[in-house]
């Protein structure tokens, strides 16, 4: 173990400074010198970027660091390990650590790496694409708005476009947001909307009590179109009289469902009346299914 | 056409398991592309992952059961068709291509050994004597798009060739018949074409045949003692979709209809994943609903009226079966007014075989 100055590690290469913030160790830990050793290799800070911040702000002189050798990939590793956070780190921060093995030529200490970041599977597929995208749709993963892939399919969208999107975040859930960029995106290629009345149009659903089903009903006109009629029709034959008129699923089938209770004859017989008065506008239904 | 030239560009390398090795496919195969690098792979050998790609043609035999009935669509009507995988994967590249969203071993995989679904059809045709069975190479890849290269489709057709109750059907969007026209016994050999309107094969099929190729190689094979089919499958809707079908089912007007085996017509429909996997096609902003069997298609009142105004304009020429692939009860009902096994003409086509 060897004391370091502050200042000293404040110049050391960041080339592993890598991991997002937000792990910081207690001010008490930090004074009562209760961290990890920093690892330093020759003019190298491999891991403790967080605990280095915090110590600026503490005011500390001096921190422990343990001098450590390998390769690149070996460091890596220590710093994950040391990072500790298998399975939450952020996107950003596989990018950023794809990053680094791409530039290094490194990308076959996936195998090795993946450990660390997650219980299974690699991570350098998920870095790229993520490092593909635009510098202003990944903010829409870094605030978890959506995932990696789902931004992918909506890289194309302009600056003020992902603004737009950003403050629906609060409004609908993670899948909802999922669903509603996929939408947007296949109104925007299939309809060619430019950027500006794309904006526009954005502005208009976001403007929504229920943004969401606002847009699948501009995405699906005519399925919106034949749920309507159809809640006409119902409203305007049954309402009030205790028979419910379901249609098949996507209005995918051959048969509506009827059903009813009755408590007694004379109920039995309004009802079989009403009925009789449906069957003559049947028409009306079936030209919904066909 | 240049076969060697053609298939020297399609692969970069050729990998074959040591079983299959020493066949004729991988004679054929070593004979075409010999400035090719062929690596034999030992018992547990895999393909080097940086391979495992669709430049990559991989040699092998098939595993278990060979011939296998279609597995058709839950809640739909199936047809019953046996298929023998010969091949998976393709090389064409069309947009809403199925197996994208299937496969994941991505060297173009051939099982050489031909042989084992041949005895096996011809076990099916014997334990079916009254039934007909339809089989087809072309389920999870073209039946023609490597035969040029491989060869296994001529035993296909000489080893069935006697038997009457069998229909082997090559289906394919290429044009690569000439290599088997010159058989002698073709039995009920049937090549069948996919097809659609030129520009949306210009768009969405690849490097696939164009459609003047394929009606070409249809009018080569009847005459020269082929049946033929035509799958119109998948049917693409969008603004003026009758610009570019009607004149294309017009021009089957010119084949002789006895020598028609069967129509198909299916409308574009993909499963969940497929979407995920494809790109983005103007095709997609259409409206799609999800099915009984998890996948979507246009809405079945987009649907029906197209299918009947299909099979009216066949039946104006045509008496060629005509029928519906992976469609519901519910449409089968409006557009033909009753199920297959009620349709004369369909129901031989129909029946489930014993055994398959």
């Amino acid at each position: 173990m060897e004391n370091h100055t502050r200042e000293d590690l404040s110049k050391l290469s960041k080339d592993y400074d890598l991991f997002d913030r937000f792990f910081v160790y207690d001010r008490d830990l930090l004074l009562n010198e209760l961290y990890p050793p920093l690892p330093v290799c020759g003019n190298t800070l491999i891991w403790g970027f967080s605990i280095l911040q915090k110590a600026g702000e503490l005011g500390m002189e001096e921190l422990i660091t343990v001098p450590v050798e390998g390769s690149p990939a070996e460091h890596l590793a220590l710093a994950l390990n040391l990072e500790n956070r298998k399975d939450r780190f952020t996107q950003g921060e596989i990018g950023r650590i794809t990053e680094f093995l791409v530039k290094r030529n490194l990308l076959d200490a996936e195998e090795k790496l993946s450990g660390y970041i997650f219980s299974s599977g690699g991570f350098i597929k998920q870095g790229m694409q993520y490092n593909s995208l635009p510098f202003h749709i990944r903010k829409l993963v870094d605030s978890r708005f959506c995932d990696c892939k789902t931004a992918a399919g909506i890289r194309d969208f302009a600056e003020d476009h992902v603004s737009l999107l950003m403050k629906l975040q609060d409004i609908l859930t993670f899948a909802e947001r999922r669903q509603m960029c996929l939408i947007l995106s296949e109104l925007k290629l299939g309809d060619k909307m430019d950027d500006s009345g794309f904006s526009d149009f954005l502005e208009e659903v976001a403007g929504e009590e229920k943004p969401l089903t606002a847009l699948h009903k501009i995405r699906m006109p005519n399925l919106t179109a034949m749920e309507t009629a159809f809640q006409t029709f119902r409203e305007k034959r049954l309402k009030g009289t205790g028979i419910t008129l379901e249609h098949p699923k996507n209005f995918e089938g051959t048969a509506f469902q009827i059903r009813f209770s009755f408590r007694s004859e004379k109920d039995l017989l309004k009802k079989s009346r009403i009925l009789r008065e449906l069957s003559g506008c049947t028409d009306e239904l079936f030209s919904l299914l066909f | 056409m240049n076969y060697s030239a053609f298939y020297s560009d399609l692969f970069s390398r050729i990998y074959a398991s040591s079983d299959a090795v020493s066949s004729s496919a991988a004679d054929r195969v070593r004979d075409l592309l010999p400035a090719h690098p062929f690596t034999v792979l030992g018992e547990g050998e895999e393909i080097p992952s940086e391979y495992r790609t669709g430049k990559t043609l991989f040699l092998t035999t098939s595993r278990g059961n060979t011939v296998t009935r279609c597995p058709g669509s839950k809640g739909h009507v199936c047809c019953n068709y046996c298929t023998a995988d010969l091949y998976l994967g393709c090389t064409l590249g069309c947009s809403y291509c199925i197996m994208r969203g299937y496969l994941n071993f991505e060297p173009l995989t051939v099982y050489v050994d031909s042989e084992k679904s041949i005895t096996r059809i011809r076990e099916i045709a014997r334990e079916n004597p009254n039934r007909t069975i339809r089989v087809g190479t072309g389920e999870v890849g073209d039946s023609l798009l490597l035969d040029p290269l491989c060869g296994l489709s001529e035993s296909f057709i000489t080893g069935l060739s006697g038997l009457s109750n069998v229909f082997f059907e090559l289906k394919t969007k290429t044009h690569f018949v000439d290599h088997l026209l010159s058989i002698k016994e073709k039995g009920n050999t049937v090549f069948g074409f996919s097809l659609n309107p030129q520009e949306i094969i210009n768009q969405e099929e690849g490097s696939a045949s164009s459609l003047d190729e394929r009606l070409n190689a249809a009018d080569k094979a009847v005459k020269n003692g082929y049946l033929i089919s035509f799958h119109f499958d998948p049917i693409i809707l969008s603004d003026g979709w009758q610009e570019g079908y009607f004149p294309l089912i017009d021009m089957l007007r010119a084949f002789p209809q006895d020598r028609i085996a069967w129509i198909s017509l299916g409308t574009f429909r993909y499963p969940k994943i497929l979407k995920e996997v494809m790109d983005f096609r103007p095709y997609l902003r259409e409206e799609f609903v999800v099915c009984a069997d998890g996948k979507y298609r246009y809405l079945q009142r987009v649907r029906v009226p197209v299918y009947k105004e299909f099979l009216r304009r066949l039946r104006e020429f045509s008496s060629a079966p005509v029928y519906m692939c992976m469609e519901s009860r519910a449409v089968w009902e409006k557009v033909f007014g009753a199920l297959p096994g009620r349709i004369e003409g369909l129901r031989p086509i129909f029946h489930r075989p014993k055994g398959c």
